[in-house]
């Protein structure tokens, strides 16, 4: 719970183009953007490599930047383009390693990764990236439903729909009955 | 809540809090490109690149269309052979003259005019019609030689001997040596008429 409170995102307001407060803002959601990026991407370097391209898109804008919505939800809204991009690439990437490793025993995972022992993130890191992405905004930021449909500029009713349908594969992967 | 949400939620926070960092890596602003690695790095070097290949294309290619003349006249592609050989052939027309007598212009002319010819005749090779008629380009007659229009009013106010020096370079081959065949042969072969 620790990460997801200890910075009150509604207190926080920013100047748009202002260098002094994108840097505060790096600091006040870095973590929070790489926590859900570890969930949607394959391993935890690639999402400290999609975090950087996430804040380096975002200075890119940031004098664009209308803070009629939260800082916080327009980077969790670039940061899920960055995870959709890495996983496309990724799928190009696997063709050639799969050639590479054939007649070869893959390398085993590093046993000390928390991250990589965990069955829940394996299986939303094979979730489609717009509803790994939902469930944890939702069940990890804290999110509402109405601040997740603002973040990725969907409707309501669509966040509800991919909401259900991540946690319903998520009970068939992980084995749980409802 | 259901109890498989409380369930994600508490796993959630399980394995990302202890993974993530204590320590966030500083952030640098990215800095944008100055002027001069937009003139050294874009589009200038591009053009850049670009006319100065054309300007080394062109100096080789008039390089070797000079060489290359050179050789078909001379039959060497070594240049210290070149002026060789027109030493050379000065020093046999001197050698030809009589005590007293000057004047070897002739005689390296006429050597020079046996290279040129090889020159001229590669030159045309490559047009097949020519090959196969050789004097379908020649003027009819001697006394019409090829026209400038720079010179036109000469031709009207001035005429030329047909074997005058001045037109020799131009008309040489319809000019009527003594050892040329008869006229009517030579007609035949050079222009014939429709």
């Amino acid at each position: 719970m620790e990460s997801s409170k200890e910075e009150p995102k509604e207190l926080e307001t920013y100047e748009p183009g202002s260098d002094a407060d994108f840097e505060r803002l790096y600091r006040n959601t870095y973590r929070r953007i790489l926590g859900t990026l570890i969930t949607m991407v394959r391993d935890r370097a690639a999402a400290e490599d999609c975090t950087q391209e996430t804040f380096a898109r975002a200075y890119q804008n940031w004098k664009s930047w209308k803070p009629d919505a939260p800082a916080e939800a327009w980077l969790h809204r670039i940061a899920i383009n960055v995870a959709i991009s890495d996983r496309r690439h990724q799928q190009l990437r696997q063709a050639g390693e799969v050639i590479r490793r054939l007649g070869k025993p893959a390398p085993p995972p590093d046993p000390a990764n928390v991250v990589e022992r965990s069955d829940l993130v394996q299986a939303l890191r094979k979730l489609p990236a717009k509803q790994a992405a939902a469930l944890v905004l939702r069940h990890y930021h804290g999110y509402s439903n109405r601040e997740i449909a603002a973040a990725l500029g969907v409707p309501d009713q669509t966040v509800a729909s991919r909401l259900a349908a991540a946690r319903k594969q998520l009970q068939v992967v992980l084995g749980r009955k409802e | 809540m259901s109890d498989f949400e409380h369930e994600i939620e508490q796993e959630l926070h399980r394995v990302l809090d202890s993974s993530l960092p204590a320590t966030i890596p500083a952030w640098r602003v990215p800095r944008p490109w100055s002027m001069t690695k937009r003139i050294l790095g874009g589009t200038g070097v591009a053009i850049g690149f670009k006319v100065l290949t054309g300007v080394v294309l062109a100096a080789a290619a008039a390089t070797l269309a000079g060489a290359a003349t050179e050789t078909v006249i001379t039959g060497s592609a070594d240049p210290s052979v070149w002026g060789q050989q027109v030493k050379l052939q000065v020093e046999a027309c001197k050698d030809k003259l009589a005590a007293g007598q000057h004047g070897i212009g002739d005689c390296v002319s006429d050597f020079t005019s046996k290279h040129e010819e090889p020159a001229s005749e590669a030159n045309q090779a490559p047009d097949a019609s020519d090959a196969n008629n050789p004097g379908a380009k020649k003027p009819a007659h001697p006394a019409q030689p090829t026209k400038s229009p720079g010179h036109a009013g000469d031709q009207t106010t001035a005429p030329r001997h047909p074997s005058s020096p001045t037109t020799q370079s131009s008309t040489r081959s319809f000019d009527r040596d003594p050892t040329d065949p008869p006229m009517t042969t030579w007609i035949v072969k050079a222009t014939p008429r429709q």
